[in-house]
This record gives structure tokens, sequence and C-alpha cells, in this order.
């Protein structure tokens, strides 16, 4: 069974049973308070799946582009609850549920995806279609434009909320190809931290 | 079979009306007054679960209790045990633990009414020591039945709090991440068993000082494998734990978010109950690791880059008052900016120290801010270390502006000597002025040697005993906060819930978030 | 790029620490959630001084002081108005650092300390609140050579305040 969490834009968190098909979700589009939100959001989906913690064997997370502030909500909580399970974490674009949404829905050729960076910026990438194991292909991006500056496309989706039904899926196919996703959170903005490795500190 | 009481919550009013109603089917109180009762700011109400049950908050209540206490005097409100579970001790545990509490609370009688056809609930209450005073007839409705009114005096001799009240000796893991340090540690009860932290202070030593949005940033990359590091380091799993505490705030918003967002997922995969603490507090809590168990009532100075309080720590589980803190700068914070005007580099503390230990501390005297006259009278416990710092920088520009040599060492010596006064001499009075005889010394400030050398001698001096954790607990850490989660598991006290968010300006007051 | 109006709304001097945080509750009265502010002085002008008044002024809880370890401070409300967000930018090396703090300005009355060039781009409007030192005040007290000064007395000096509005709020504020 899959957990799935983005905290890129809103709070998403999504289950699906790979098996049945079965699934459960939570969403808020609200683009503040993740910390406050993503803990009842977790549980509830639990509860509404009627699984317990125990029965979840994949975790994946959302690794952006989003704003910072919220990104690090959903990767600082899948990260943990991964632990907590003993499993690793499925990395994921933000923007490849956007686009496989819109694949999915009968959507054909290119397609520009852009979400809120703030600052009157937007993240955008940009996509041509699906590939054999039904993932997004990526063709330019993921990167950061003035809003009013957005690269030309034949078809565009901006500010488009994730689903969790969608999310989910991204994470089946994502297994399934064996794919692995952004290996650091994708913020597009500097400065990075190196950190010393954790050590124990005696006495 | 082992019973552990802790405090009730509204979610379990359901519960306790079940035992109620089977209890007192005539004259049972309604859900809304029971709720009222439970939640309201005047009563304490208590319910026993199965010890082992201790941490799974839909575990069956095996029975409640409720106190009011209004001054001098308490009132046991109602007790009632789950019919197939009498005779077991389980009304005495509770009665026990509601009389042991009202005599901490101040009070020095407790009254209670109970029916007069339930000679063994009188019987237990005379074994506690209540004797009938008075009879109200045809009390309870609609049986027509009297009550008795019994009374026990709370003097010397009352009962200790239960020792089982939440477990004895909890394992819990803490979780901070309020500044720059990732910081998790693992305490059982109040021995230490791991202090795991990642830290980034050579990144912000490049730019002088805490950059939070690097720390954050950094906390998410090192979150993991910090918890990781702690359970391997105590040899012990995520399912033998009792309990995960997590500091929800004072400090960075973003940095703190990222401990939150991750205790809460833990706490959820695991199925360990979560509480939420306050940093300062969790700072006192070192002391717990040092000294064994808190002595209280005790004045506790924390001082560290961020904060300089006073606290008046009565019950490190919910009552904790503030006296007074800094109404400017931190005292860390003057140190970091006076070694930066002094060219000594970052972090500011070790590098005064070692220019100052070179100098002397009598040479110049800076100014001891609020410590005269009007200042004084309106601000006896607060700090303000921005008068001091500006007087150090005009001093300096001075000489400088008339060609003259800056004798550093000198200077760090006066400004040191000038922190270390002001902060001693507060604290000392606080003691004094409320007559505690036991002070506990906390934060990042605690590893200055001046600080701490003065207070000791300030304290010996007054007749005060002071108790400083090791240097690794006085810095921002994992541990400290464990022992405080585990403080708060032996006191009963319920978990926190899963909505609580990041408070960049949580009051001491606030021990734990709901 | 269009001139953002300027409007001065206060020039007036402050004669003690008290005067200068009345200044600050005065303003206050004037403000609402949504509204920034750029305080611009010296080290020890006051800046912090002059943000507890403004505290008072909204009525939020907590003690205001200096945020520089902390960065960025939030005081709820207590009467159901804006929160207070009390910034230092001292130690932010950029503008993008501010952003990523991710603040909700819009429920909040926003202070930034040493933000002088941090909020452009934020909002419409700003207010700056400029705050002197006027020179030669204080300036060669030598606690070293003054025998009689006690040096635990605060030094008492003056404060120059100017309040500039910049942008359509405060152009029709006037």
């Amino acid at each position: 069974m899959i957990l799935a969490m983005d905290t890129s834009g809103g709070t998403v968190v999504g289950w699906r049973d790979a098996t049945s098909g079965r699934t459960a979700g939570y969403l808020s589009e609200n683009p503040r308070g993740h910390a406050e939100t993503i803990g009842p959001a977790i549980a509830q989906v639990l509860h509404e799946a009627e699984v317990t913690p125990q029965q979840i064997s994949v975790v994946a997370v959302g690794m952006g582009p989003g704003p910072f502030t919220g990104l690090r909500i959903g990767i600082a909580a899948a990260r943990a609850f991964a632990l907590g399970r003993g499993v690793s974490v499925t990395a994921l674009a933000s923007h490849d549920a956007i686009a496989l949404a819109w694949y999915l829905a009968g959507g054909e050729g290119e397609l520009l995806v852009a979400t809120d960076a703030r600052r009157r910026e937007r993240f955008w990438t940009r996509y041509s279609g699906l590939d054999a194991d039904g993932l997004p292909v990526v063709v330019a991006g993921p990167a950061l434009a003035p809003a009013t500056e957005l690269p030309a496309a034949a078809h565009a989706v901006v500010d488009e909320p994730i689903s969790p039904d969608t999310l989910t899926e991204l994470a089946r196919r994502a297994v399934a190809a064996g794919r692995v996703g952004p290996a650091q959170p994708v913020y597009l903005r500097s400065p990075d931290v190196t950190l010393s490795p954790a050590k124990g500190v005696t006495g | 079979m082992t019973w552990a009481l802790r405090r009730a919550t509204a979610a379990d009013v359901p519960d306790i009306m079940a035992i109620e109603h089977a209890s007192f089917p005539t004259d049972a109180w309604s859900e809304e007054l029971m709720l009222a009762e439970v939640t309201g700011p005047n009563c304490e109400y208590f319910v026993a679960v199965a010890q082992d049950d201790f941490a799974n908050p839909q575990a069956p209540i095996a029975g409640y209790a409720g106190l009011l206490v209004a001054g001098e005097q308490a009132d046991l409100q109602t007790i009632a045990v789950r019919e197939d579970l009498r005779g077991r001790g389980i009304g005495r545990l509770l009665a026990g633990h509601v009389l042991a509490r009202a005599q901490q609370r101040g009070a020095r009688e407790i009254f209670l009414e109970v029916r007069a056809d339930n000679p063994v609930a009188e019987g237990l209450y005379t074994d506690l020591g209540f004797t009938r005073i008075a009879v109200r007839r045809n009390y309870y409705q609609p049986d027509g039945v009297d009550a008795h009114v019994m009374q026990r005096p709370l003097t010397e001799g009352s009962p200790t709090l239960v020792q089982t009240a939440g477990k004895a000796e909890p394992l819990v893991l803490g979780i901070e991440t309020s500044c720059d340090e990732t910081g998790v540690g693992i305490v059982r009860g109040s021995t230490l068993l791991a202090n795991a932290v990642a830290s980034s202070m050579d990144e912000h030593a490049r730019f002088g000082g805490v950059v939070p949005e690097i720390a954050a940033r950094a906390h998410v990359e090192a979150i993991e494998s910090t918890i990781a590091k702690a359970l391997g380091d105590a040899q012990v799993s995520l399912d033998d734990l009792d309990a995960i505490a997590v500091t929800a705030g004072p400090g960075l918003g973003g940095a703190l978010m990222v401990g939150v967002a991750a205790a809460k997922a833990l706490s959820i995969a695991t199925g360990k109950p979560l509480y939420a603490v306050n940093h300062l507090a969790g700072h006192v809590a070192a002391d717990i690791i040092a000294d064994g168990a808190l002595q209280l009532p005790a004045v506790a100075l924390l001082v560290s880059g961020g904060h300089t309080s006073l606290l008046l720590v009565r019950d490190l589980a919910g009552d904790i008052e503030l006296l007074g803190e800094t109404i400017d700068d931190a005292a860390g914070e003057a140190f970091d900016k006076v070694a930066r005007l002094l060219g000594l580099g970052y972090p500011g503390g070790p590098a005064i120290d070692r220019m100052a230990d070179q100098g002397d501390p009598s040479a110049i005297r800076f100014p001891r801010g609020l410590s005269k006259g009007d200042d004084l009278r309106r601000h006896r416990y607060d700090f303000s270390f921005s008068g001091l710092k500006t007087a150090v920088a005009r001093w300096v520009e001075n000489r400088q502006a008339a060609g003259l040599e800056i004798p550093v060492a000198d200077v760090a010596a006066g400004f040191r000597e000038a922190v270390a006064d002001v902060l001693t001499a507060k604290a000392i009075m606080a003691c004094q002025d409320h007559g505690i005889t036991r002070m506990l010394l906390a934060g990042g400030v605690a590893a200055n040697a001046r600080v701490r050398n003065l207070l000791a001698e300030r304290c010996a001096a007054a007749g005060v005993d002071l108790v400083v954790p090791p240097l690794s607990l006085c810095t921002d850490n994992g541990a400290m906060i464990a022992a405080l989660g585990a403080r708060l598991v032996q006191a009963g006290n319920a978990p926190s819930g899963l909505d609580f968010g990041a408070d960049s300006s949580l009051p001491v007051t606030t021990v734990q978030m709901p | 790029m269009t001139e953002l109006q300027e409007t001065v709304l206060l020039e007036q001097t402050a004669d003690t620490p008290e005067a200068l945080a009345g200044i600050g509750r005065q303003l206050a009265a004037s403000l609402r959630a949504g509204d920034l502010l750029v305080l611009t002085g010296p080290l020890g002008a006051g800046k912090t001084t002059f943000t507890r008044g403004l505290a008072e002024g909204l009525n939020v809880r907590g003690t205001v002081s200096s945020p520089t370890f902390v960065i960025a401070r939030t005081h709820p409300s207590l009467v159901g108005g804006p929160d207070l967000i009390h910034v230092d930018a001292y130690r932010l090396p950029g503008p993008a650092e501010l952003d990523d703090l991710g603040l909700d300005y819009q429920a909040s009355v926003t202070v930034v300390e040493w933000g002088d060039g941090y909020l452009d781009g934020v909002a419409e409007s700003r207010l700056e609140v400029l705050i002197e030192r006027p020179l030669g005040l204080g300036g060669d007290l030598d606690p070293m050579l003054e025998e009689e000064a006690d040096p635990d007395e605060t030094i008492v000096e003056p404060r120059q305040v100017r309040i500039v509005g910049w942008g359509p709020r405060w152009a029709e504020q006037s």
C-alpha cells in the first residue's frame, strides 16, 4: 500500500492500494499552515482507508518545485514516516503529478505546468507526453521565471492543485518502473548548505 | 495488573459517561456537565487505565475522579470505578492521588459527599482519613437519599503523589529543531541514553551568525539520520519507545516546523504518543539529566543566544512562572555582537572568553543594565544588554577617534564581567525575594566559565544550591526535550494532539501544547 | 518603473526611550493587516524600543525583544486584530531569504529592522521609519574618564524620528 504526500502548494496526502485500486485522500489548497495540517491529514487518510501504518509499504513525497517553506514540511514528514515504517522514501517530481492528471484526462501534446513561486514568479516544467511506463516526459525545466515571462507551449496548466489520487498513481507507476525521482528537494533558489554528519555527544 | 493515572481530556468524556451512568443510574451528570467539568479551568479530572495501555489514547478507562481546589479548600467532586473492576484498589488509587494533588495545590482541607446508602464508599473514605461532619437530608433526588458530608484535613502525612501516575521511567525520544541545531536525544526517565546533534555551525560561521533559512534546509536533510543515530547510540528501537517529544516553540518558525512535521509523522507511523513542548522548559529539563530529579521549587536562569530569562519553576510539568526576561538583546546575542565589534569572530562567547581571560575585568567598568533606581524598580528581574553593547561600541569608537590603541583583552574582560555581574546578581535576588534556595542554570551561555563560576560563588555565599547541566546539554539539544517529555509522561499529562503548529513566541507558561 | 509616491507622515524628536516607544504606540492606531514597516537606524538607535511601543498599541502577546537571533518572531493579537511579525534582517544575506521565511504578511503588521531594500516588490506600499541619534550628543562620554558619572545609569539621549510612507496606502492616509 502506498502513502504519498506533497506540500509544494497546499497540503496533499493520498493512499492507494495498488492491488484493489482503492484510494483515499486529503487535499487542502491553503498555501500556509502545512505544519498544522500534515499531522491530521495523514491520520485522516489512514483512518478513511481503514488501514494501519504497518500496512504501508511505499512512502512517496513530492520533492518540488515549490516554495521552500511549505515544501520542507512534506519532505520532513515523509522521511520520518518512512523511518517509522522502516522503508525508504520514493521521490516524486511535484509537477509530474499535475502533468499526469492532464494526460490521463485525455490531454495530448506539449504541456507547460506552472505553479506559484511567490515574488510574482512561477516554477514551470514542460512535458511532451507519457512514456512507455506511463510517466510524464520532461522536455525542459523545472525552472523559475517571472509570471509574465513563462515559455510558450501548446497547452498550459497554471496553479492547478495536485490531486491525492493522481499523486498515488504517479507513485505506483514510478515504483513499478523502478524510476528514481529528484534526490534533493527542488528549491531552485540558493543557497544550499552542507552539514557535518550527525555526531553523538558524550557526557 | 498495574494501573496508571493520567489527566482526563474531552476525548475521554464518552467513556467516562458510560461509567457515570452505570454507577449513578438515578442521578448521573449530563454529558454537557461532565465535559464542562473535565475541560474547565477550575477542576482536574483523572482517569485510570492499565499501565501497559498508558500510551494508547483509546485504552479503556477503568475509573475516574475529579478535584476542585478553591484557595485552601478542595472538593472531591466525583469518583467512580467500572463495576467489573471494583475491588482492585483503583478507587483507592484515584482518591489518594486527588488528596495528594489537592495538598500540592495548597489546599488545607478537602470535602466530599457520599450517599448514605453507600457504606462501601464511606468505608474507603474513612480509611483515607475522612470523617463525617454533616448530613444533608434527602440530598440525592429523586431517591430521597441523604448525603453524608465528609472532611479531611490536608497536612503533613498526606499520601504522596501516586508514583505510578504515568510510567515511572518512560523511554522517550526528543526532537529539537528550534534554531541551528538538529538535535535528537533519548532518555529513560532521567537517565541519558543518547544525544545526537547535527550542526551546521561551521556554515554559519561563514555568515557571522545564525542564518535561519539555511538552518531550516539543513534540518530537512539531517532529521532522518539524526533520529537513526540517536536510536543506534541508545540501542533501542522505535518500538521500544513510550513517547516522542518535540519542540513546538519558541524559536525560528521555519526551523521548528521541520521538527514538528517529522515528529507528527513519526508518531503516526509508530503509534507512539506525541508531546509538543516548550523549548525554554526543555532547557530547565536538562537539569533533570544532571541531577537525577529536579528538586523544586527552584529559580531557573536561562541564558542563550536567543533567550535570557529568569523563571520560577514549581512544577516542570505545568507550573512555570516568568519572573523576568530581556527587554532588548539576549546575553548570547550581546556576546556575538560585541565579538563582531571587536573583530573576534563567531561564535562570540568562546571568542570573548579567550580574549577576556588575558584581560583585566576591572580595568573598564561598563554599565549593568536595569540595576539602579527607577529601572530596577520597574524591571526588577528583567535584563537589558543593548545599553551595554552600545557603551562598548562608544568606548571603542572614542578611543579610535582619539588615535589610541584598543586594549581588546581588557574591553572583552570588562564586558564579560558586566554580563556575568548582572545575570548573577538578579538571579540571586530572585531566589532571596522568593525564599527559594535552589537555582538551575540553563542555556548555551551556561558554557561560559565566568558566568558559571561567579554564579557558583554567589550562590554559595547566599546559601543557594546550584545545578548546572553538563556542557553538552546546555546548548540546544534533543536530550533535554526527551527529558521534559519523560517528566510530562510521569506527571500523567495527556499527549498532545496532531494539529498543533510551530509557535515562534510560545510563552514559557505553556509547557505543553494541546 | 513607476515611482512610488512619497508621503511624509511624521518628523519628531523623542527625548526619552518612553517617548520613542510612545511614537510607536500612537502609530499602531493607523495600522492594519498587510502593512509593512522598514526600520532603519544605527546599532542602539532604538528600533526595538520603537517596536515595543508599536506592539503595545496593537495589543499583541509576548515581550518584544531583539529578534536578531531568531530572525523573525510572530506576536499573536490579543484582540482579534493583526498579528505583529517582528523581523531582524541583520543576518539575512538578501531578500530571497526573507521571502523564504513564508511570513503571512496579509494577516499581520510586519516590522523589519535593518530591512532597507528587503521589502521591495512584496507589496504596493510600505512605511519607512528612520531613527537617528543626533551627532555629537553623548559622543564624548568616556566611562573611564568620568569619575563622578554612575556607569550603570542609563544614558538618555534624544532620537530624531522620521516616518515616510511610500505608495498609495499612505498617500490616502494623509
